[in-house]
């Protein structure tokens, strides 16, 4: 259990953070919101101390987070931070053992616990436990930050924004993964965003901050039935269209920023540009935009051959939609058959979008709190 | 050959002592950025004093003898590594800085895992630059008697042979390069494979 007990903290004069009490139960993934500047990071960054706090107290397990020795507090709370920050000097199982290694681990037992961790992402050891953070993508980069944060069982996990610099379908596919991964080792996750829908995807209860202040500390539900306050309302329909899902279509909730790449593209041109764009999959189309099918960084790595073009390893099991069709076939795909994402086409089969379940979760929220109060 | 053992020798052990000095130097500023701020060109200062100067002056206290030249050339070889080590180590991501902080590295362990692990590269590219100005200055060595390459090309100004000078700065200049061209291979083997090529 963290209890935050009266802390308030000001820079230069100004506050920050106004006379700050709550608690967060053991177990619960807590989602911390709100504009920029309104104290959220900093709430967060005061639980291991990264920034101190002028008055108040912050407990966890009834003990004042003052009195602890900072190493033995910082150890035993994970954190992940936005820019990833993997060490690019050490290989996946170095950075992952760091922990480990400040708190004495036999060699072994750090050795069997990073092959436990990258089992539970889907990261075959032996491909990946000597790599360099460089030589993989931004999604896979972020699954070892989180890794590394879990890797000696802190009871406690603090994300900064841990999933803002990645492309929405790499978002979508480690918000899943992270949710899971929480729930089955039931640690209690703090998690700053300024994406609703992410808040919404992930938080047992979200704390939408203002100026400094808990403006409303609620489950997502009833957030989405009863916002308080006009500003959380904004929040929510600050990037949807006033519409009916009954009426919406694929077109008007998919997402048009599509990494897209051409077929004649080789192997490790692609893989290159997957990395940098820290994505796990994109589009294929040919000369004239039309679809094709998609490629997964995976089957590059495993079945691209260096020189040759990506042509042979297209998947074509993506489920496409047009603009015109029905929103709710997009979200029974992704419900109901466990697709990632659907693909958008105009009627000339041309790209035009995708639909993650990020975007549907977007228009759901827009439809319940009705039309945007700007 | 004596005189090629004699100046290498000076050359390495000026080296050593000004790169170790630099590094700690490096480590303690990059600790106080704001001095370091007024404090780097105060240092930049000593290195325009003209080595025939310095080691003149070291020369009155000390008098003729080999520690004198090794003083003189060690604290000519800090500056270049001082510099690069402590550009090295404040360029380091702030966002490493943070994880590491965050995840539990006292600053000790942020500064050996961390800080120098990537701020190597640039510490010896720094002791590059030192052991190949040192090769040059090391002939100053005999200017007060204490041998080296520097004899020989004393020789030849003082008798007017050309086959003297070029006996003395052949090998030096042969000696700049040939370290230079280790210093590359060494830093090539200790640069991490995640850190080549960025």
């Amino acid at each position: 259990m963290i209890e935050f007990q009266h802390i308030s903290k000001s820079y230069h004069g100004k506050p920050i953070i106004n006379d700050l009490s709550f608690t967060i139960n053991d177990g619960e993934f807590i989602v911390l919101i709100g504009p920029s500047g309104c104290g959220k990071t900093t709430t967060l960054k005061m639980i291991n101390r990264l920034i101190p706090m002028d008055s108040g107290k912050i407990l966890i397990d009834n003990e004042d987070i003052t009195q602890k020795d900072l190493t033995d507090l910082r150890t035993h709370i994970g954190y992940v931070i936005q820019q990833i920050g993997l060490f690019p000097n050490m290989t996946v199982a170095q950075n992952i053992s760091v922990v480990p290694r400040l708190l004495k681990w036999e060699k072994e037992d750090m050795d069997k616990r990073v092959r436990e961790l990258l089992e539970m992402v889907d990261l075959p050891y032996e491909e990946y436990a000597h790599k360099y953070p460089n030589e993989m993508s931004g999604g896979q980069q972020q699954r070892v930050g989180v890794l590394r944060a879990l890797a000696a069982r802190p009871p406690v996990l603090l994300m900064d924004e841990p999933f803002g610099a990645l492309d929405p379908i790499t978002r979508d596919t480690l918000q899943e993964e992270l949710k899971d991964l929480q729930q089955k080792l039931n640690i209690t996750t703090v998690f700053v965003t300024h994406d609703m829908e992410e808040a919404i995807k992930l938080g047992d209860k979200i704390v939408f901050m203002d100026k400094g202040d808990i403006v409303q500390m609620d489950s997502p539900e009833e957030m989405l039935r009863n916002p308080k306050a006009d500003i959380i309302r904004q929040f929510m329909g600050k990037h949807t269209k006033q519409n009916n899902t009954i009426e919406l279509t694929c077109g008007e909730i998919m997402k048009t920023n599509v990494l897209k790449v051409d077929s004649k593209r080789k192997v490790l041109e692609s893989l290159e540009l997957m990395r940098s764009k820290g994505t796990d999959s994109v589009v294929v189309v040919d000369k004239t935009n039309t679809y094709l099918g998609i490629v997964n960084i995976d089957d590059l790595q495993k079945r691209g051959v260096p020189g040759q073009t990506i042509e042979n390893i297209i998947r074509n099991d993506v489920i496409t939609l047009s603009t015109e069709a029905h929103a709710k076939e997009a979200m029974d795909a992704i419900q109901n058959q466990r697709a990632d994402f659907v693909v958008v086409l105009n009627d000339k089969q041309k790209v035009v979008g995708i639909i993650t379940k990020g975007s549907i979760a977007r228009s759901l929220s827009t439809t319940l709190w009705g039309e945007n109060n700007v | 050959m004596n005189a090629i053992l004699t100046h290498f020798y000076f050359v390495i052990i000026s080296v050593t002592i000004g790169s170790i000095i630099a590094v700690i130097l490096a480590i303690a500023l990059s600790r106080f950025k704001k001095a370091a701020k007024y404090l780097m060109p105060i240092l930049g200062i000593f290195q325009t004093i003209p080595g025939i100067v310095f080691i003149g002056v070291l020369f009155i206290y000390i008098g003729m003898r080999p520690e004198t030249i090794i003083i003189a050339l060690s604290v000519y070889a800090i500056l270049p590594v001082l510099k690069n080590a402590y550009t090295g180590i404040v360029t380091v991501d702030p966002a490493l800085i943070e994880a590491g902080r965050g995840i539990g590295m006292n600053p000790w362990i942020l500064l050996w895992r961390v800080e120098l692990p990537m701020a190597l590269n640039s510490i010896i590219t720094g002791i590059r630059m030192s052991t190949i100005y040192t090769v040059s200055w090391a002939v100053l060595a005999a200017m007060i008697g204490q041998g080296g390459l520097g004899e020989f090309i004393y020789i030849g100004i003082n008798s007017n042979m050309k086959q003297f000078i070029v006996m003395g700065s052949i090998p030096a200049a042969l000696m700049a390069i040939g370290l230079g061209f280790l210093i590359d291979k060494v830093q090539v083997k200790l640069t991490p494979r995640g850190l080549r090529r960025n």
